[in-house]
């Protein structure tokens, strides 16, 4: 115990102490230095911050119709449109992950499929031939959510918004009040008239049928991009006999798979990830070079009035802890000062930066501050103190 | 004057060569002397003559091509870099020609790093510190930054910080080379009280007969290449 306190004393005495003594007396060069250091921490977390809320914006399908997938298969029967093999029943795995998906349909008439979002229960039953429900109800009285109508060879959708003024059924009505909704459910009537299609549109998911007989399409949404995983499971579902031939398209890019937006938005993003550290190892590198000269002076110094190389090494190392704990903390108080107004003006830009990220960013700060000082000072300790100190005085 | 016998310093066969433009050159060779504990040293010679390196080798910051060092009865390794370090912290003080300090803190700050790798309990290093200031006179600027010092006031800083140890050596390489004749005469003046009043050994190189004239020995570097000599003791006239 006490040997550990002599310990603690000669570090404390031999190496803290003089780091934090040059750190607090160099006011100004410590100033500026930590302000340089904690730009591209700042950069860092920005970026995070960005990248995360373009990745969540992405997901969040429901708000971006642009990235809708769309699901191409051939049709197996014309005169029914939807077959049973092509009906969509979205499986548990993917409900997980797309509470809407649960909702589906099918032509067997009277089928009644019961699922559970949230504490709703989900009802979807074939009432007749001309409609599907898809209640969500707590019991038997509430009204209809959704409705699917058959016209003809169409099928039109019933709001779920405004569900309380209709009834299952009221297929005129629906139409009349069709005219006046906003926003998706508009988009998706202008869509049946414009293609002859239908769309049936929950929150999370559309699925469009075109009026051709022998093909049959649905527009999928997810709540986020879908992985290949599920994908494939969709295919299995439209056609389980042959998941190959669904064709998947996305809508963002020709030819490209969500999957492939996704992970080129993460190799953007670990690129810039590069970049950042690059830059701030730049920074401190050059930091160290143009104080070199400075540096190899004092560890002359120090080494002429006795202290080790191990000393002179912790030293660095405790001036690099200061350093990389200084540079942080103007990066967080920065951080702190100012997301507030950028997530309140621009929510589709940043979102919150987290404590995980917070953690690694000090932990990167110092520990690379450490290294470039305990580097610099170990090439100042190679060379010759006595050759220095005469250089001084040339 | 006070009579020493305990010897302190010794070397034997010290040899340096070094290279300049591609040629070998003999700074001395087969040099031997001795240093008593309380004793005074002046080593004398024109620039280059290697008076510098002769003190790098009696500090231990230097390695001497062949050659002999004894500290304290006790030959030393200079490759052995811990126990050089340790005899820097604790027994030896070195002062520069360039006074050589951390211009950012102050007076105190400065001398209170020469006792940071000593085995001195550091509750005590303040009152160390201002003890020796006092000593050199300068206690009233303790809390000023050194940059703000005069040359003089500088380098008496820098002895502060070689003795607050209270080393038993103290090598002093031209410290009054930079100054004016003023601030010379106070610099000596604090080390000719070190001398008298603390049983330190002084090894000084200097042109300046100020200097040499006060010490118990004298040596002129450049009359000793290529032979052999053990220095005598040249009392000053009317020391």
């Amino acid at each position: 115990m006490f040997k550990n306190r002599e310990w603690f004393d000669h570090i404390f005495s031999c190496s803290v102490y003089p780091a934090w003594l040059e750190f607090r007396t160099q006011s100004k060069q410590t100033i500026t230095m930590l302000c340089i250091l904690a730009i591209p921490l700042l950069l860092g977390l920005v970026q995070y911050s960005v990248s995360r809320t373009t990745s969540e914006n992405i997901n969040r399908v429901y708000d971006r119709p642009q990235d809708r997938i769309a699901i191409y298969t051939r049709g197996l029967n014309g005169e029914h449109m939807v077959t049973k093999s092509e009906a969509v029943m979205i499986d548990d795995d993917l409900s997980k992950k797309v509470n809407a998906l649960r909702v589906g349909w099918s032509r067997d008439l009277g089928a009644t499929y019961d699922h559970k979002l949230a504490d709703s229960k989900i009802q979807i039953k074939e009432a007749n031939i001309n409609y599907l429900e898809i209640l969500i109800k707590q019991d038997e009285t509430s009204k209809c959510q959704l409705c699917l109508f058959k016209e003809g060879n169409y099928f039109l959708v019933g709001p779920n918004t405004d569900s309380d003024l209709f009834q299952p059924g009221d297929s005129h009505l629906l139409l009349d009040k069709q005219t006046r909704f906003g926003g998706k459910f508009n988009e998706a009537w202008r869509d049946v008239e414009l293609s002859s299609s239908i769309v049936v549109s929950t929150h999370s998911i559309i699925s469009r049928l075109s009026d051709s007989p022998a093909t049959a399409r649905w527009v999928v949404e997810f709540e986020h991009v879908p992985t290949e995983k599920e994908i494939l499971a969709i295919r299995t579902i439209i056609n389980p006999n042959n998941p190959v031939s669904v064709l998947v398209e996305s809508a963002l890019t020709e030819n490209e798979t969500a999957s492939h937006i996704r992970s080129l938005l993460g190799s953007s993003s670990q690129l810039f990830r590069y970049i950042t550290l690059f830059i701030y190892v730049g920074i401190g590198v050059i930091s160290q070079l143009l104080t070199m000269r400075k540096k190899r002076i004092e560890v002359a110094l120090f080494r002429t009035l006795g202290a080790s190389v191990k000393d002179l090494i912790l030293k660095g190392l405790a001036e690099g802890l200061l350093l990389g704990l200084g540079s942080w903390l103007i990066c967080f108080s920065f951080i702190n000062l100012f997301q507030g107004y950028a997530i309140a003006f621009l929510p589709h830009m940043f979102s919150p930066v987290k404590l995980f990220e917070y953690l690694l960013s000090l932990f990167v700060s110092v520990a690379l501050c450490c290294v470039f000082v305990a580097f610099a000072i170990l090439l100042s300790v190679n060379r010759d103190p006595a050759d220095v100190i005469r250089s001084t005085g040339e | 004057m006070k009579i020493c016998n305990t010897e302190l310093i010794e070397v034997e066969n010290l040899s340096r060569v070094i290279t300049t433009e591609s040629k070998p050159r003999v700074l001395f060779e087969k040099l031997s002397l001795s240093v008593n504990q309380g004793e005074s040293l002046a080593v004398t010679g024109p620039s280059g003559s290697g008076k510098s390196s002769l003190l790098e080798i009696l500090s231990f910051m230097r390695k001497p091509d062949s050659g002999v060092v004894r500290f304290q009865g006790q030959s030393v390794d200079l490759d052995d870099s811990i126990h050089c370090d340790q005899l820097r912290s604790n027994k030896i003080g070195i002062v520069y020609q360039t006074a050589l300090l951390i211009e950012s803190q102050t007076v105190l700050e400065n001398v209170v790093h020469g006792l940071r790798y000593t085995n001195i309990d550091h509750q005590i290093w303040d009152d160390l510190a201002l003890y020796r200031l006092e000593q050199v006179g300068l206690i009233d600027l303790q809390d000023s930054l050194v940059v703000c010092l005069s040359g003089g006031e500088r380098q008496r800083v820098c002895i502060a910080r070689a003795i607050v140890k209270n080393p038993v050596l103290l090598v002093c390489d031209e410290p009054t080379s930079s100054l004016d004749k003023k601030s010379a005469e106070s610099v000596i003046e604090v080390l000719q009280k070190l001398k008298n009043d603390d049983d330190t050994a002084l090894v000084f190189s200097t042109h300046k007969s100020s200097i040499s004239n006060v010490c118990d020995q004298i040596i002129d570097i450049a009359s000793i290449k290529l032979s052999e000599i053990r220095t005598n003791i040249a009392l000053p006239a009317g020391y």
